[in-house]
């Protein structure tokens, strides 16, 4: 009887799982209007040329990618070491891959922007290579899980590994004030006012809306793909 | 004079399109994997 639920309830998951994730949809249809905003009403800035777009991409990836997936994962692995819910591994899990992708659209956006302006694709500077090493650490992090059977020692050993991960978020932040850096100082997220026409603001805010949007939804969507995955494997292991 | 870089610019969100576009596909075929194996299970448990 207890198994009968148990199927009929990882069913209806499955079922749901196939439905239509209108979250993300919606993500991706913010995501095409920003394309547009971007392409067709945005002004090319004067010294950088139509390169200069690339910000739109490049930094809004890189808010949501660390101060949103990252974060959410540290605070998750937090509560995990604290409460040990299996609900908070899985969102830190979810967090961490989806912030990889967002990340990987970093690392490849912003040498797609530094070749035009330094005259060169990448330089080993501190917030070029720290976001590197976080990249790798993530990539690692998620390589680990996949390693380790165990379900309780899997997660006791990716919190702590993702909290250590998410200490490189405050020093990835800072590198362009503590080192000599050809990547530009922060032009939004500093004490003083955004350092940006308004018609350019108009473009940065709307795109950081709809990549969180599109990071909702991917993380809904990685979080079911675990929960699911779990269930699967709890069936498999009672039958 | 404004340089002429649009190529750098194209490239960089046709690149961003393909990664989170690819990421979001594979999420979906992933769970559909794991859609068929629930259903699979379910059936062969509803024969015994």
């Amino acid at each position: 009887m207890t198994d009968r639920i148990q199927h009929h309830g990882v069913d209806s998951l499955a079922t749901s799982a196939r439905g239509t994730d209108w979250i993300l949809l919606s993500g991706f249809a913010a995501l095409a209007a920003v394309y547009v905003r971007v392409i067709w009403f945005t002004p090319i800035e004067a010294s950088q040329g139509s390169a200069q777009k690339i910000l739109y991409v490049h930094a809004t990836s890189a808010f949501v990618a660390l101060y949103l997936a990252f974060a959410l994962m540290a605070v998750a692995s937090a509560l995990y070491l604290w409460l040990r819910d299996e609900t908070l591994d899985r969102v830190a899990e979810s967090s961490a891959e989806v912030g990889l992708a967002f990340t990987t659209v970093v690392l490849i956006t912003g040498p797609l922007w530094g070749k035009p302006i330094w005259g060169a694709w990448w330089t080993w500077d501190a917030r070029l290579t720290a976001t590197l090493f976080l990249w790798l650490l993530i990539l690692g992090y998620l390589l680990m899980r996949g390693a380790i059977d165990d379900r309780a020692m899997r997660a006791r050993f990716s919190a702590v590994l993702g909290l250590l991960t998410a200490l490189l978020i405050p020093f990835i932040h800072l590198t362009v004030y503590l080192f000599r850096t050809m990547h530009p100082m922060p032009i939004v997220l500093k004490p003083s006012q955004p350092s940006m026409p308004p018609e350019m603001q108009w473009t940065f805010f709307p795109s950081f809306l709809a990549l969180t949007l599109l990071f909702a939804g991917l993380l809904r969507a990685r979080y079911r793909y675990a929960t699911l995955r779990d269930a699967v494997l709890d069936m498999e292991n009672a039958s | 004079m404004t340089p002429d870089n649009a190529g750098y610019y194209h490239a960089a969100y046709v690149a961003a399109a393909v990664i989170y576009v690819g990421y979001a596909i594979s999420l979906r075929v992933r769970l559909r994997r794991l859609g068929a194996r629930v259903s699979q299970i379910v059936a062969s448990n509803d024969q015994a």
